[in-house]
């Protein structure tokens, strides 16, 4: 191969690998869009006003650590009163990529939903997740974004709750 | 998060596009010029990329034995944090020496010792600790793949994870496998990108060797942190 040809292959595949770089890292599904501000549930559970609907985030156990089952419940309210979700989901993603960590909302108690999820830590040591919450409620989809703090040590941070 | 042994694979393969390229980019790197020697067959990068493959895929296989067995995340994570750290902390420095074994060449006086093959037969202090040091990296790809698969990394975190979930040692092993099966093609497009692109054009090699040395220098801060 001469070089030229040597060259321009190159070229080829490193573009190719930062096409697919960018392809990996695009966004996808529904994403919600940016709000003004995103609640932080690190130390407290939080809520986004969409129009007439309220959507609560909660985390039952506290601080949020990484590797350990934390259960993540979420609540839409009108007028303070619980509305059915359909479809509810939480999908957690990070500046790295982590992969896809997307689960399922099922009902529990008081209108609430729940799922228990599992995360990483970064090796880079980013501690930062946002929690994009999905779903339908009165037929009208919802979206949210929500962020929080992973605890820096998840094997001696003492935890609270059930 | 439940994954099939399909999502494990597309997990490792878009993750290999994603974040693989970028974070074991040096150790692509590293693996090239550490046992493929300038000259040979283009067949040769690809037997010891393959084998550093093959190391790291026994490595994440025993991981994912590891979290089927026992069905949970935490305990493997917490067991193997300080081996992790270890480990990062060695990679990151053998990147720190090539970096600078590779960049001595800037250097006036010091470049011939170190292509007379010279190193840490004597001389200048730093010849001696880039010769002492390079002996330290393992003698052969699979060796080094098998202990480079225990770098601590999110995204294989997140396999492990889901491997959790399989609840058997055979079938988290299998998981695992097929996540570090997917992460290849990234990787060996690297590789010959490196190959066709870098080795034969020196600014674009030296940027190679700057990145090696910065990335070195970043996984010793994140062992040290």
């Amino acid at each position: 191969m001469s070089k030229r040809v040597e060259l321009a292959v190159g070229l080829v595949v490193a573009l190719g690998l930062a096409l697919a770089f960018w392809w990996a890292n695009a966004p996808r599904g529904a994403n919600p869009p940016l709000q003004a501000e995103i609640p932080d549930v690190t130390v407290a559970d939080g809520a986004v006003a969409l129009g007439d609907v309220q959507l609560r985030v909660g985390v039952a156990t506290r601080p949020i650590v990484a590797f350990q089952p934390v259960r993540w419940r979420v609540r839409a309210e009108v007028g303070g009163k619980p509305v059915g979700l359909e479809g509810a989901r939480v999908d957690f993603s990070m500046s790295m990529p982590m992969g896809e960590h997307r689960h399922a909302l099922t009902l529990a108690t008081d209108g609430w939903h729940q799922a228990d999820a599992v995360l990483p830590a970064c090796a880079s040591g980013h501690r930062r997740w946002f929690a994009d919450v999905t779903a339908t409620a009165q037929g009208r989809p919802l979206a949210a974004r929500f962020q929080f703090d992973l605890a820096p040590d998840p094997f001696s941070a003492p935890r609270e709750g059930p | 998060m439940t994954l099939d042994l399909l999502g494990f694979l597309t997990l490792g393969l878009l993750g290999g596009f994603g974040h693989c390229v970028g974070m074991c980019a040096p150790f692509v790197l590293l693996v090239s010029r550490r046992f493929v020697a300038p000259g040979s067959a283009r067949g040769a990068t690809f037997v010891a990329q393959g084998w550093y493959t093959a190391g790291r895929l026994v490595t994440y296989a025993a991981l994912g034995a590891l979290a089927g067995a026992l069905g949970g995340a935490v305990q493997l994570a917490g067991s193997l944090v300080g081996v992790q750290r270890l480990a990062q902390g060695v990679a990151g420095g053998a990147l720190i020496v090539y970096g600078l074994g590779s960049l001595s060449g800037l250097v006036p006086g010091l470049a011939p010792r170190l292509r007379s093959g010279q190193a840490g037969q004597g001389g200048p202090l730093f010849d001696r600790v880039v010769g002492v040091l390079k002996r330290r990296v393992p003698g052969h790809p699979f060796v080094l793949g098998l202990f480079l698969g225990l770098l601590p990394c999110g995204l294989l975190w997140s396999a492990v994870i889901a491997a959790t979930a399989g609840g058997s040692a055979p079938r988290g092993a299998l998981a695992l496998a097929l996540f570090g099966l997917g992460t290849a093609p990234s990787l060996l497009g690297l590789s010959l990108a490196d190959q066709l692109l870098v080795r034969h054009r020196a600014w674009i090699n030296r940027l190679g060797q700057v990145f090696v040395l910065a990335m070195g220098a970043w996984f010793v801060w994140g062992a040290l942190g």
